[in-house]
């Protein structure tokens, strides 16, 4: 058993920090709402959790995907021969709605290069001393 | 109990409780309100039960020691993550006093420094029999050791801090 006769000494001074303690202690029902608002799931996630809860989502995604793809890539690969060329006609054979834009028609002039009939042409003439000025700049 | 009556019977220990987990995690204001919080959010989500084989004091002082272990385990391991440069999640609360901690006594830091340099076992058990009042069964109760070695903490406790404190403050 103890004996506080012989350890007054320290009890006094675990009596002095008690009564310090008990200053700074929180008060009770401030303490005791805050946890009935945890235990309730009121407050926000912490960022650990709300980490967590993203990566398992992102891996949810990513799982989902994986698994379309091998649900759904054998059904459309897994078709008879015969589909596979009625499909292919079909490819070949399909028209853009905008392949008519493409009809060069309009431009069928820049398949040929224009000739220049200076003949039927009325230029000016090329007599220098008519131009005003005068012809030759070295006479000034 | 639950609800009201779960809170009226824990009210009176509330500071017993606070002072409790300040001894479980080295005096740190800040985790001993969350320590005090946490354990009072197992105690209200039925994961902490009270049974009735002990008294409500040295149950609620085994939940409250055995949510302190949680924590200090959780920081160890937010410490490892930072050492590894994982950065840390765990963000403190901030103190309703901060300035309550400038005033202490030169004696009571002195305290407080030779008893945080006794093992934690140590710290325990004196906190238990000198701080609270308990016996040394009750103490051992609340540890979940045997008499024996609570006995033993106890001397090589005492022991220590005397040595550990100036000869002004122990006198």
């Amino acid at each position: 058993m103890t004996d506080p006769g012989n350890d007054r000494d320290l009890g006094s001074l675990f009596a002095r920090l008690r009564e310090e303690d008990r200053r700074r202690a929180p008060a009770f029902g401030h303490v005791w709402s805050a946890a009935k608002r945890r235990a309730a799931g009121d407050p926000a996630p912490s960022l650990a959790a709300r980490r967590w809860v993203a990566a398992a989502a992102l891996t949810g995604a990513a799982v989902l995907v994986v698994a379309s793809a091998l649900l759904l890539g054998p059904a459309r690969s897994g078709g008879s021969v015969s589909d596979a060329i009625v499909l292919a006609e079909g490819l070949s054979s399909w028209e853009a709605p905008t392949d008519g834009l493409l009809d060069a028609y309009r431009f069928e002039f820049l398949d040929s290069v224009p000739t220049l009939d200076f003949d039927s042409m009325d230029l000016p003439s090329a007599d220098a001393s008519a131009e005003p000025g005068g012809g030759d700049p070295t006479a000034r | 109990m639950q609800g009201e009556e779960l809170a009226a019977a824990i009210e009176p220990l509330h500071e017993s409780g606070f002072g409790w987990a300040l001894a479980c995690c080295g005096r740190d204001d800040d985790m001993a309100r969350e320590i005090l919080q946490s354990a009072y959010v197992k105690i209200l989500e039925g994961k902490a039960r009270f049974d009735g084989r002990s008294s409500l004091k040295t149950w609620l002082f085994g939940v409250i020691r055995r949510t302190a272990a949680e924590h200090r385990r959780r920081a160890w391991i937010d410490s490892a993550r930072r050492a590894l440069g994982g950065g840390s999640e765990r963000v403190p609360a901030a103190s309703p006093d901060p300035e309550a901690r400038l005033v202490r006594s030169e004696k009571d830091r002195a305290v407080r420094s030779a008893l945080a340099r006794l093992s934690l076992r140590q710290r325990e058990v004196l906190h238990l029999v000198f701080y609270e009042g308990l016996t040394l069964e009750e103490s051992a109760g609340v540890l979940g050791v045997s008499v024996g070695s609570a006995r033993t903490h106890y001397e090589r406790g005492k022991a220590r801090l005397r040595r550990l404190l100036p000869r002004e403050v122990a006198s």
